[in-house]
C-alpha cells in the first residue's frame, strides 16, 4: 500500500475580478497523478502557481477537488478525512497557526488533546519533541515571543506530537537560520529511517537533491517530471560539464566549447557522460603539453532538471 | 463523547488562560462598572418617571430594570458580536486551517470559546450585579439572583446558536461590521435596556423573534419576583430548536465552502 496516492485530481477555482465581479475560472490542478511510499522523502516542486499548495491542501483534506481521488494512508481523503487526519502531520504555514498567550507546551499539549491523546500522553510526547527539536528552554514561554525560527521548529513539534505516518510540509526550512535547518533536515531523514512518509514541498532545489528520494514537478496542474534526482537528469540527457582553463593555449580543440575565464584566458568545456573518474585522465592525455590553469566539473543540477521540465512540459 | 468532553474542557482551559493572560478582563471589568454608572445615573435623574415606567414596563425602579437587562446585554455582547471576530482571528492566525487538520469538530473550539466568555460574564454578573441589586433594593432579593442565573442559562443557548447565524452571514457575505450592527439593533430595540412597548408594533414584532426580550424578560422576572416564568421558558425552549436548526444548517454550508475554496484566513473569498 502507498501512503500517498492521488489520482486524476482537478481543481479549478472561482474568482471574481472587475467592477462588474466578472466570473475567472483558474484551473490550478488538471488531472495530476502522484504516489510516494512509507520510509521515504518525496519533494514536491514547481513554479508558483503550479498548484503544488493546491495539492498539499487536498491531500490535508483541507479542500476538496472537483474530480479524481486521493488516498492517505490507505484512507479516502473525501470520504475518511478524520482517519486520514489521525494518521498525518501537517505543516502548512510553520510561523502560524497557535494559540500566541500559550507557552509552547500548552500548545503541544494541546493539539496533541485534539489528536485523541491524554493529557499526561500529550505532555510526555511535548517535552520529548521539545528536547529533539532545541526548544526544552523555550517550552514554558508564550509563544508570542518566539522567533520565526523558534515558531517554525514548534510547528514541527505539533505535526508530530501523535506520531503520523505521513507527514506533509510546506517548505520546512524557510526562515530557519543553518544549523536549525540542518537539525530539522537531519530529523526529517531520521523519520523516513523510522518508516514515515515525508512529502515536502520546497523552492530549496539543493535541499529537494540532498534530501528527497523521489522527486515530482508539477507545472500548470500536471505532473511534468517525477523519479529520483538521478532518474530525472538521465531522462533529461542531462550531462556533466568539464572546465579546464588553459593559457596560451590554441583557439579551438575539436569536441569542446570556447569561452574566457575570469583571469581572461581561454577556457574550454568538454561534456560528457562519463565519470570523473574516467574522464578526466583521458582529457588530460588529449591536452598533454598545454598549460592549464584550472579543470572543474560541473555536475548536473536539480536545477537543470526544474527548468527543462517546467519549460518543456514532457512527462516520463 | 468522553473524548469530546475532554476535548472541549481542554479548549475551554486553552480559552480562558488565553483570556486571562490577554489582561482584557480588567477592562471589560472597568467597563461594566462604568456602564452601570451610567445606567444608575440616568435612573436617578429621572425619578419623577417612575408611574410612567411602571405602567410602560409592568416594573418598579428603572436602575434595577437596567441592571436587570445587563447579563444579558453581556452574554449577547459576547455570542453575537464577538462570534465572528473571533473566526476571522481565528482564520488569520492560521488556526481555523491547524485545528481543521485534526479530527476535531471545529465547533468544539467555538463552543469552549463562547462557554469561558459566558463563565467570565457569570463571575461579573454574581460580582457586580450582586452589590449593586443588594444596594438598590435590599438584601432579601440577592436569593433571586439563583434563578436569575437558572433564567441566564436558559437563554444561552438560543443567543449561542444566533451568534453562529449572525456570523455565519457575516463571513459568508464578507460583512464583518454586520454582528456589530446586528449587537447595536439588538442593544437598543429588544427590550433588553428600555421596555419593548415603547418601540412601533413593526420593531416589537420583530424583536420578539430574537431571543433576546425573552430572555431578558425572564432574567428579570427572576430578579424581581425569584421565578422563573414558565410561558418565557417554553419560549426559549422553542428558540433553541429553531436557531439550533438554522445555525446548523448555515455552519455545515460555511463549512463545506470553506473546503470548496480552500480560504481557512478569510473564512469566504
Amino acid at each position: 500500500m502507498k501512503a500517498i496516492e492521488a489520482k486524476g485530481l482537478t481543481k479549478t477555482y472561482e474568482s471574481r475580478i472587475g467592477p462588474f465581479s466578472q466570473k475567472r475560472l483558474i484551473r490550478a490542478l488538471d488531472g495530476l497523478d502522484m504516489e510516494a511510499g512509507y520510509g521515504s522523502i518525496t519533494g514536491l516542486l514547481g513554479p508558483n502557481g503550479a498548484g503544488k499548495t493546491t495539492t498539499v491542501k487536498i491531500l490535508a483534506t483541507l479542500l476538496t477537488p472537483d474530480s479524481g481521488e486521493a488516498r492517505v494512508a490507505g484512507f479516502d481523503v473525501l470520504t475518511e478525512p478524520d482517519q486520514v487526519r489521525r494518521r498525518m502531520g501537517v505543516v502548512l504555514d510553520a510561523t502560524r497557526g497557535f494559540f500566541l498567550r500559550l507557552t509552547g507546551r500548552e500548545n503541544l499539549v494541546y493539539f496533541g488533546m485534539l489528536h485523541d491523546m491524554s493529557r499526561e500522553e500529550a505532555g510526555r510526547r511535548a517535552d520529548r519533541l521539545l528536547e529533539q527539536l532545541g526548544l526544552r528552554d523555550a517550552g514554558g514561554r508564550q509563544v508570542e515571543g518566539y522567533s520565526t525560527g523558534m515558531k517554525a521548529r514548534l510547528s514541527i513539534c505539533r505535526a508530530l506530537m501523535h506520531e503520523p505516518e505521513v507527514l506533509i510540509f510546506d517548505e520546512p526550512t524557510a526562515g530557519l537560520d543553518p544549523i536549525s535547518a540542518k537539525e530539522v533536515r537531519d530529523l526529517l531523514r531520521g523519520l523516513r529511517r523510522e518508516g514515515v512518509c515525508i512529502l515536502l514541498t520546497t523552492h530549496n532545489l539543493w535541499e529537494a537533491e540532498a534530501l528527497c528520494d523521489r522527486i515530482v514537478v508539477i507545472n500548470r496542474g500536471r505532473v511534468v517530471a517525477a523519479g529520483s534526482s538521478e532518474q530525472l537528469k538521465a531522462t533529461y540527457g542531462l550531462k556533466r560539464v568539464v572546465e579546464v582553463e588553459v593559457f596560451d593555449g590554441p583557439a579551438r580543440i575539436e569536441g569542446a566549447e570556447v569561452g574566457v575565464g575570469e583571469r581572461g584566458n581561454r577556457v574550454f568545456r568538454f561534456i560528457t557522460e562519463q565519470e570523473p573518474g574516467e574522464y578526466i585522465p583521458i582529457l588530460m592525455e588529449r591536452l598533454r603539453g598545454l598549460k592549464i590553469g584550472y579543470v572543474k566539473v560541473r555536475e548536473p543540477s536539480l536545477e537543470d532538471v526544474f527548468i527543462r521540465a517546467v519549460g518543456e512540459r514532457s512527462e516520463l | 463523547m468522553s473524548s469530546s468532553l475532554s476535548k472541549f474542557l481542554a479548549a475551554m482551559e486553552v480559552e480562558l488562560k488565553e483570556v486571562w493572560r490577554s489582561g482584557e478582563l480588567i477592562f471589560v471589568f472597568v467597563l461594566l462598572y462604568f456602564l452601570q454608572g451610567v445606567f444608575a445615573l440616568i435612573g436617578l435623574s429621572m425619578p419623577k418617571e417612575e408611574d410612567l415606567f411602571l405602567r410602560l414596563s409592568g416594573y418598579r425602579d428603572s436602575v434595577l430594570y437596567q441592571l436587570a437587562g445587563l447579563p444579558v446585554l453581556m452574554v449577547s455582547l459576547v455570542f453575537v458580536g464577538s462570534m465572528t471576530e473571533y473566526l476571522m482571528l481565528m482564520g488569520r492566525r492560521g488556526l481555523v486551517e491547524v485545528i481543521a487538520t485534526t479530527p476535531t469538530d471545529r465547533r468544539i473550539q467555538l463552543a469552549a470559546h463562547s462557554t469561558s466568555l459566558t463563565v467570565v460574564t457569570v463571575v461579573y454578573y454574581l460580582s457586580l450585579t450582586a452589590p449593586s441589586i443588594a444596594l438598590r433594593s435590599g438584601l432579601q432579593r440577592l436569593g433571586n439572583l439563583l434563578p436569575a442565573l437558572l433564567a441566564l442559562a436558559l437563554g444561552l443557548l438560543p443567543l449561542l446558536f444566533l451568534g453562529f447565524t449572525i456570523a455565519n452571514i457575516a463571513l459568508r457575505f464578507r460583512a464583518w461590521a454586520f454582528s456589530e450592527l446586528v449587537n447595536s439593533l439588538i442593544f437598543t430595540f429588544t427590550g433588553i435596556l428600555y421596555p419593548l412597548v415603547i418601540f412601533p408594533p413593526l420593531v416589537q414584532a420583530i424583536s420578539r423573534l430574537l431571543p433576546h426580550p425573552h430572555v431578558a424578560e425572564a432574567v428579570r422576572a427572576a430578579v424581581y419576583y425569584g421565578l422563573v416564568a414558565p410561558a418565557q421558558s417554553w419560549v426559549l425552549m422553542l428558540m433553541i430548536l429553531g436557531y439550533g436548526v438554522l445555525a446548523s444548517i448555515l455552519y455545515s454550508s460555511l463549512e463545506r465552502g470553506i473546503r470548496r475554496r480552500g480560504a481557512y484566513e478569510a473564512p469566504v473569498q
